[in-house]
């Protein structure tokens, strides 16, 4: 995917009839606030997309890679029955940089060559994904470490960020680019008061971040060999198993498949799966090569820092901080970098 | 530090200084939150928290720690479970020493993707009436942490269970946290694959929920454990709720008050009644 | 939308024969292959039921057929168990990298197998055999538990014809078992090879590679010529679903067979060390 990075301003009412044009042309997908708690839904009026949010409960990422689709039939009289892919052409706006982000992780890895997987690739294509800038890092935010934010992300097609009077748009790719030319009447080009404006922003985010934490992210490679340390085991005394922090991760993107009939027709799903589950490498001789559950527990942070960046060549985690918050027990990933970092 | 707090550091420093317990599980400071800690020198008692941000129920770790001799933490639905799991010979009295604190409730947990940062009590502690658990060693009394409590089932509309269910992410959080889904085959988890799938999803979620909520009827003691971990806040302890309300009226019979109350299932004889 | 790697090719059960009291070998047609290297593994798709990976146990040079050595274990296994000829199963792949046969020219090959094992070995004994005068020595060292379950039990001798030095023990004997008993460790010396470049290439139990590999090693094998396959829970077999991801390597991508060195960086429970 080519990164162009074009920028432009739109204006506080540019960017409301922008808002309307979109939601009258396109499906367009944005954060709605349900029972005080952030979720991305499809919106039929602009004024339903709640855009003072700090980030959505669940990732975006389930447009992308649904928890359950079905991805093979097979008639046993006509044989496999090939259907087209199709019908997921959409607009994801307010995406927050780090979820943005993970899409790029994500793409490093479902799209990795001989074999992408090509329903992640049909939807990565037809959906056009609108960052917005964090303004306020939230309390359990750490993409300075991943480079994943505040500002700017690194899958998004355009990146919006705030600043006085409206917000900087940047083009990020064709497909943002396309998007950005239906509506091109409504933006300007950006002045150096905007880029200005942007730059100090982008910097003082980043300050204020990485005085909270700031570690040299290189050396977590280096997780991988000091695994039988105690830390790992006192913090798994912790963990009750739950997997909560891989079905709301951005990135956890393992799968598992499920094979069944419906109506004479044999199906083959799949859906999320978690390395939190005893099942995950347990075969069916019952033999198990992780079975203990403390390195059940070190899987899932050796993976993310070390084991995804030496097969795919870039780390697993955006640092958006939902694990760390939704965590019943507490397990915080941010103790681990701190040590290893 | 709250007068509640300092007395149970020292009783949780005590019990380690005479080694009368080998660790002590409580909570400490994490964030803006608190969540559980295992804290076994005497010296480290200072780290142990009291607030009504002390959601999460202890007891989940008891049977893990099964073969050593621990001290617990518990507000009046921790308690509750030690019971439950007295009664279910899931653990031993003998090595477990229960610090009760008083409770007024805990807040709904404040979790990623809130927009407002107001607190409010959690909807199954408006709901309980326990404020120190049935069984105890030390009591640890109150001063005033959280706030009052009205003893009224919350408002708020979960009739449609169909819908709260499809939300469901199938993630077993709700399994994992509660302490007293202990199985170590979980019919409901995959483990005798395809009884209830775990990628089967939304098609099996009212299965699955009703499954469980049929093994924690009359079993469950409303700690919120569930409902706290869960990542799309489904109410499942109103469910319960529910079921222990029908146990309650047709058997005269909660779970978690006493430990030499038998829970009907195990002592039903015929025309037996209440 | 480009090929989709999740949906297998259909082929039917052309043949099947007991190998062991719990192991079928399944002879598939066509080959849906172009070709594959020994060591290879597929997916095998019981329709409606489930996939699980196998190693291809024919020779790439039968061009007509595929054939799965098959032990009844779980529910995919049990169904590929009661399936009869003419059956239809879906098949993908060929994934993994297989043995190295490319290094293998004018060197001495020393084969261990233990149990099912030897499944991915008689891909490669059938591959060798085909050019045997492009090889030195060739010797197989095979154990089972016992003498029932020695896998391709009629074919051993063929082996033995065609140039191929065989050497059987199992762990208890049987009556009529006039061979070798005791783990195939104890036999791995009994091949005369020029140790210091014969290539070795094993499979079996996971505990039976560790001390195999150890004694390897204590003969003056040389460690960059050891290979061993080794076994995990798959999913997908193209490195995406996460179930094989063991250190920095998929099993799927990156073996299942490995070199010896590349063994030593896995973490523990998948390396055999």
């Amino acid at each position: 995917m080519e990164r162009l990075s074009r920028v432009l301003f739109l204006s506080e009412d540019g960017f409301k009839i922008f808002l309307e044009q979109l939601v009258s042309s396109k499906n367009v997908i944005a954060p709605v606030e349900t029972d005080g708690c952030f979720e991305f839904k499809t919106i039929k009026r602009a004024g339903e997309a709640s855009l003072n949010y700090s980030n959505t409960r669940l990732p975006p990422k389930r447009f992308f890679l649904p928890q359950r689709e079905v991805v093979f039939k097979h008639d046993p009289k006509k044989g496999t029955l090939h259907e087209p892919l199709g019908g997921f052409e959409m607009v994801l706006l307010g995406v927050r940089p780090c979820d943005a982000s993970a899409l790029s992780i994500l793409d490093s890895i479902l799209l990795k060559p001989p074999n992408p997987d090509p329903f992640y690739e049909s939807r990565r294509r037809s959906i056009t994904v609108v960052s917005l800038s964090c303004a306020k890092p939230g309390e359990e935010c750490f993409c300075n470490v991943f480079e994943a934010g505040p500002v700017r992300g690194s899958g998004e097609d355009i990146t919006l960020t705030r600043i006085t009077g409206g917000l900087l748009v940047e083009v990020r790719s064709s497909r943002g680019q396309a998007l950005v030319d239906v509506f091109k009447n409504l933006f300007e080009k950006a002045g150096a008061e905007h880029l200005e404006e942007y730059g100090e922003l982008s910097s003082r985010l980043t300050r204020e971040m990485n005085s909270r934490i700031g570690i040299a992210r290189e050396r977590l490679v280096r997780l991988e060999e000091t695994l039988d340390e105690g830390f790992f085991q006192k913090e798994a005394q912790r963990c009750v198993e739950c997997s909560l922090c891989s079905f709301t991760c951005p990135v956890c993107y393992c799968f598992d498949t499920e094979d069944y009939l419906e109506k004479n027709i044999y199906m083959r799903a799949k859906g999320w799966d978690t390395c939190a589950s005893p099942l995950f490498t347990r075969m069916a001789s019952g033999l198990d090569p992780r079975a203990s559950r403390v390195e059940m527990f070190c899987h899932r942070f050796c993976h993310k820092l070390s084991r995804i960046p030496l097969a795919f060549n870039s780390y697993g985690c955006v640092g958006c901080g939902r694990c760390v918050s939704l965590c019943p027990a507490g397990v915080d990933i941010r103790e681990v970098l701190k040590r290893w970092g | 530090m709250s007068r509640a707090e300092e007395e149970l550091r020292s009783i949780a420093g005590r019990l380690l200084e005479k080694k009368e317990v080998e660790l002590v599980v409580g909570y400490e400071h994490h964030g803006r939150s608190v969540r559980p800690c295992f804290v076994s020198k005497p010296e480290e008692a200072n780290r142990l928290v009291w607030n009504a941000d002390c959601w999460f129920n202890l007891a989940r770790y008891l049977r893990s720690l099964r073969d050593r001799r621990v001290g617990i933490v518990a507000k009046g639905c921790d308690g509750k479970t030690i019971v439950e799991l007295l009664k279910e010979n899931q653990l031993d009295r003998g090595s477990i020493v229960v610090i009760a604190v008083e409770c007024n409730g805990v807040f709904k947990p404040f979790k990623y993707g809130l927009n407002r940062a107001e607190r409010r009590l959690a909807d199954y502690c408006r709901r309980c009436v326990t404020r120190v658990s049935p069984i105890a060693d030390y009591v640890v009394k109150s001063d005033g942490q959280a706030s009052q409590r009205e003893n009224s089932v919350a408002d708020g509309d979960a009739s449609d269970w169909l819908s709260l269910f499809r939300k469901c992410l199938k993630c077993m959080a709700c399994v994992k946290a509660c302490p007293l889904c202990y199985c170590t085959e979980c019919s409901i988890e995959g483990f005798k694959p395809d009884l209830v799938h775990r990628l089967r999803v939304p098609q099996e979620l009212f299965t699955f929920h009703l499954t469980r909520a049929l093994h924690m009827a009359g079993r469950c003691v409303e700690c919120g454990a569930c409902e706290s971990a869960c990542p799309v806040e489904i109410p499942l302890t109103r469910l319960y709720h529910e079921l222990n309300e029908w146990f309650k009226e047709n058997y005269g019979y909660a779970p978690g008050r006493s430990v030499n109350e038998a829970p009907p299932p195990l002592v039903f004889k015929e025309g037996w009644k209440g | 939308m480009g090929l989709n790697p999740y949906a297998p090719k259909p082929a039917r059960i052309v043949g099947i024969k007991d190998e062991t009291p719990d192991t079928k070998t399944f002879t598939l047609s066509p080959n849906v292959f172009e070709g594959f290297t020994p060591g290879q593994f597929a997916m095998l798709t019981v329709y409606g039921v489930g996939e699980a990976p196998f190693s291809i146990c024919s020779s790439p040079f039968d061009k007509d057929f595929l054939q799965f050595s098959i032990r009844r274990m779980g529910r995919v296994t049990r169904m590929v168990h009661e399936a009869s000829v003419g059956d239809e199963v879906g098949v993908r792949g060929p994934y993994g990298r297989g043995w190295p046969v490319d290094t293998m020219n004018g060197r001495d090959i020393l084969i261990v197998g233990g149990g099912i094992g030897l499944a991915p070995l008689r891909s490669l004994v059938l591959h060798l055999l085909e050019e045997r005068e492009k090889y030195g020595e060739i010797a197989v060292c095979y154990g089972a538990r016992t003498p029932s379950l020695l896998m391709y039990r009629d074919e051993l001798a063929e082996w033995a014809g065609r140039g191929v030095k065989l050497y059987l023990t199992v762990d208890v004997g049987e009556e009529g078992w006039k061979g070798n008993v005791g783990v195939v460790t104890t036999i791995l010396g009994e091949p005369e090879l020029d140790r210091a470049t014969a290539i070795v290439c094993t499979c079996g139990p996971p505990v039976m590679i560790r001390f195999v590999l150890r004694r390897l090693v204590e003969l003056g094998f040389s460690k960059e010529n050891i290979y061993a396959s080794l076994e995990s829970r798959m999913r997908c077999g193209i490195g995406k679903c996460g179930h094989c991801h063991f250190g920095g390597k998929h099993v799927c991508l990156d073996g299942p067979v490995f070199q010896y060195d590349e063994m030593t960086g896995l973490p523990k429970g998948i390396s055999p060390f």
